[in-house]
């Protein structure tokens, strides 16, 4: 029977014995593919769950894409999972997740492989060379100490395939070691997955870059990849995906392109939507230059990164294009200069393979120490860096290879920014919020869970920053729409029943789990509002995979019903399940797979050492208000007055309440039938979602959940 | 934009061009959709003018009255305080009083380079 939208085998590579074999796709079926199908992979091949630092040995990462990877479902073509155990969280590294883009996920789909599998630790640097069923592990000692970016061009060099496709095609039966079966032919050079210097030294905030600017980020997944000798994987495959319809596949993405998406001819920059904006890069970028492309994912019908002429900054698109920019302006006054440096700085982090987003608030911690006296030459905190030239290019340079390399101040945060701050006798810094390190040892990311309610409790109730875009465009569609006195495309109580309509099965036309007033942010309703948003994600978005910044659409102002495409009978993502698998799956359906592997991943955090009592935030959110304009005049979002009226309202000017939110972790237990005392899952949860196996295997280590508790 | 301002006597001139200490620094923000709001300060009104030009990918993030207090209490400028006041109370929307205070603190920053005579920035070179 055909496995419509997978290839049909999973690689495991057995690193300490240089080893590949074929796992088959069709027993991890039932959990989708991505993130769903890395968590049955890791429960079922990593020997020691309870493992709390993502560099031991033991761990199992996991590079999975899904059934969408290779297709043309609109911003599902090139996403990819990563996971495994973490680097550098506090006080336990989880197992967590990050994603990454580009046209990794695609070539590894096409080569014939449903994801990799990467057990133990080899013993000199490899890297790993896939050209359809073909594997070798391939001596990495002169890729080791390259940069990202050389890495990719020597293993090219290696392959002897020459840049781009004016050369035409490459016959990859040019080597006689890969045997008498046809390699077929190209004009597609390797995708190649690879860690920089950040990764090789095992630092916290090591990413996996791929091609320019793709990055896995979150995890330290670099370090993972550094830990286990890992370079490097390359792969180049000349197969295609099987879709079970697709007549049906292209209609939808149609129906996307002409009812959903803004149009060319009369283009809507204004349009409230996710799936339905116009390319950004062309009207919204940063100089230097005017010159510039847009580029996107493989299959993406919405290119959000940009190629520029000058020939840097290209595919860097989100975070660490802004890292930079706060200190740029101390020094240089001329915008296209400035322009130049912070591009070129998101080349650096690029290069290093490093994670810029600890630097987002990280940095200003770093300042900070340095301005009062505490961190520079001869300090308390002995750094020799060049302080005072922060804001140049040679400083961000200077800071990343120090970051990167353990070196200065980099030895220290090398293992977490959190536990330097400890070591450093900075804990107050965790009270003040001069070190505003939310979550599980990761930066607050832009949405302050004092405002942003799902994204803190989506955050602390799971594993990392939850960096999951689902709801806050409410805010920035609004609050830019506030800013610029533009009439408000939607008013709050319609916005909140289109939201809701899409909110099944838990929320379903209850838009008051949208409020996140004083008086119903610790409501059952908001707890509902998290579950969604976690169930839906870890199934529709992360294991399908579907891109964070496109879905779900629950709006959209492109469309006379003004209802977006997410759950909808001719755009909607179980559409396109169907098409390309072929399985009449509800949208609902995909949600309840989400829930299994969320109570999958609960179930390994709960083997990790998860208890209720550690799932809290930084003190500074408990001790201090989010104070009115500070970063910004307002946090616009829908919510109840006394009467019961919505109206959007300004969230700041609050903190959040521990004894309450004590009670609404006890809600959020309640409802995902967890054990309220401790926050483990339970056998009867378990149970009625098929999964004994899981209630059996934490009963023998003494952490399943009491029924009833 | 027409001079609403007196010329600032030379002492006050040397502080509107001058940094004010780290301690002082005001906390400002960047709407930066979709990575959200970054933080950022400001030490000098020549660097909130900065933070202030406009940017297609982003909007600044600052307080009116925020601004006002820190001109007021950190810079030491009451005159230009009072009109900052003035800009809070009378744009017809945020971004609208954005570009008013960029034209203002430009104009401020004018006004003190010519008292001082074209002395130095903080970066030893001129805007």
């Amino acid at each position: 029977m055909a496995l419509y939208g997978y290839a049909g085998k999973i690689l495991r590579l057995d690193l300490t014995a240089r080893k590949a074999t074929a796992v088959d796709t069709a027993r991890y079926r039932r959990w989708g593919g991505g993130h769903g199908m890395a968590s049955a992979l890791f429960w079922d091949f990593c020997r020691d769950k309870t493992i709390k630092d993502g560099r031991d040995p033991a761990n199992v990462c996991c590079v999975m894409p899904g059934p969408f990877s290779g297709t043309i479902v609109p911003s599902g073509g090139g996403r990819c999972e990563v996971t495994g155990v973490g680097v550098g969280m506090d006080p336990i590294s989880w197992y967590t997740r990050s994603a990454i883009g580009g046209r990794f996920s695609a070539m590894l789909k096409y080569a014939g492989w449903d994801g990799v599998v990467i057990e133990g630790r080899a013993s000199e640097p490899v890297w790993v060379e896939i050209q359809n069923s073909e594997v070798r592990f391939r001596d990495a000692t002169r890729l080791w100490g390259l940069d990202t970016w050389a890495t990719q061009d020597e293993i090219w060099r290696l392959q002897r395939r020459r840049r781009g496709t004016r050369t035409g095609w490459h016959d990859l039966n040019d080597r006689a070691e890969w045997g008498a079966a046809d390699q077929g032919r190209t004009t597609q050079l390797s995708a190649i997955m690879t860690i920089g210097a950040a990764g090789e030294h095992q630092t916290a905030h090591a990413a996996l870059i791929h091609d320019a600017g793709n990055g896995a980020g979150q995890g330290g997944f670099g370090a993972v990849w550094g830990s286990k000798n890992l370079k490097a994987i390359s792969v180049i495959g000349t197969g295609s995906i099987e879709v079970a319809d697709p007549a049906a596949l292209l209609a939808a993405r149609l129906v996307v392109k002409e009812k959903y998406t803004a149009s060319w001819e009369r283009p809507d920059f204004w349009t409230w939507s996710r799936l339905g904006n116009l390319p950004r890069p062309i009207i919204q970028s940063t100089p230097p230059t005017p010159d510039r492309r847009p580029q996107s994912c493989q299959g993406c019908n919405n290119g959000c990164r940009l190629r520029f002429s000058v020939g840097y900054g290209n595919e860097s698109a989100c975070q660490e294009t802004s890292w930079y920019a706060p200190f740029i302006g101390r020094l240089v006054k001329d915008r296209i200069k400035a322009g130049e440096i912070n591009l070129k700085a998101a080349d650096i982090v690029q290069r290093y393979g490093f994670n810029s987003f600890v630097y987002q608030t990280g940095l200003h911690w770093l300042e900070h120490l340095v301005e009062e006296g505490a961190l520079g030459p001869g300090r308390r905190i002995h750094s020799d860096l060049p302080w005072s030239q922060l804001g140049t290019l040679e400083f961000a340079e200077a800071l990343t290879r120090a970051l990167s390399t353990r070196t200065d101040i980099g030895a220290d945060l090398a293992d977490g920014w959190v536990q330097a701050a400890r070591k450093w006798g900075r804990e107050e810094d965790l009270h003040t919020g001069a070190l505003q390190f939310s979550y599980w040892g990761w930066p607050e990311h832009g949405y302050d869970p004092r405002a942003e309610l799902e994204w803190g409790y989506g955050s602390i109730m799971g594993d990392r920053d939850t960096n999951t875009h689902c709801f806050n465009a409410i805010f920035t569609s609004v609050s830019a729409a506030v800013a610029y006195g533009l009439p408000l495309r939607l008013e709050a109580g319609e916005l909140v029943s289109l939201v809701a309509k899409k909110l099944a099965p838990y929320a379903k036309d209850r838009p008051e789990v949208l409020d996140f007033s004083d008086a119903n942010m610790y409501s059952e309703a908001v707890a509902q509002l998290v579950r969604w948003q976690q169930h839906y994600c870890r199934f529709w978005k992360n294991s399908t995979i579907l891109c964070d910044l496109k879905w779900p659409d629950f709006y959209n102002t492109n469309v006379p019903s003004l209802e977006g495409a997410t759950g909808s009978p001719d755009g909607g993502e179980q559409v396109f399940w169907k098409a390309v698998t072929g399985e009449d799956l509800s949208f609902e359906g995909g949600v309840e797979r989400g829930r299994q592997i969320w109570n999958l991943d609960n179930a390994i955090w709960t083997l990790q050492g998860r208890h209720r009592d550690i799932v809290h935030f930084a003190p500074y959110l408990y001790e201090h208000e989010y104070e009115h304009g500070e970063l910004f005049p307002f946090y616009m979002w829908p919510c109840r007055d006394g009467d019961g009226k919505w109206a959007y309202t300004d969230l700041m000017g609050r903190k959040l309440d521990r004894a309450k939110f004590e009670q609404w972790k006890t809600t959020f237990y309640t409802l995902e039938g967890w054990d309220t005392a401790s926050g483990w899952p339970t056998r009867r949860t378990l149970e009625a979602m098929d999964m004994k196996f899981v209630a059996d295997a934490l009963a023998a280590a003494g952490r399943l959940g009491r029924e009833g508790a | 934009m027409t001079t609403r301002l007196a010329p600032p006597p030379h002492e006050l001139a040397a502080r509107i061009l001058a940094p004010v200490p780290f301690a002082h620094r005001m906390k400002v923000g960047r709407l930066v959709p979709p990575v959200g709001l970054t933080a950022g300060d400001v030490r000098s009104l020549e660097e909130l003018l900065r933070h202030l030009e406009p940017d297609q990918r982003s909007l600044p993030g600052v307080g009116f009255e925020r601004t006002a207090a820190w001109v007021e209490d950190a810079v030491g400028d009451r005159d230009l305080a009072v009109s900052v006041r003035g800009i809070a109370a009378e744009a017809p929307s945020y971004v609208e009083g954005c570009r008013r205070l960029l034209e203002l603190i430009a104009e401020r920053l004018g006004q003190a380079r010519e008292v001082v005579g074209g002395g130095p920035t903080r970066e030893g070179g001129s805007l």
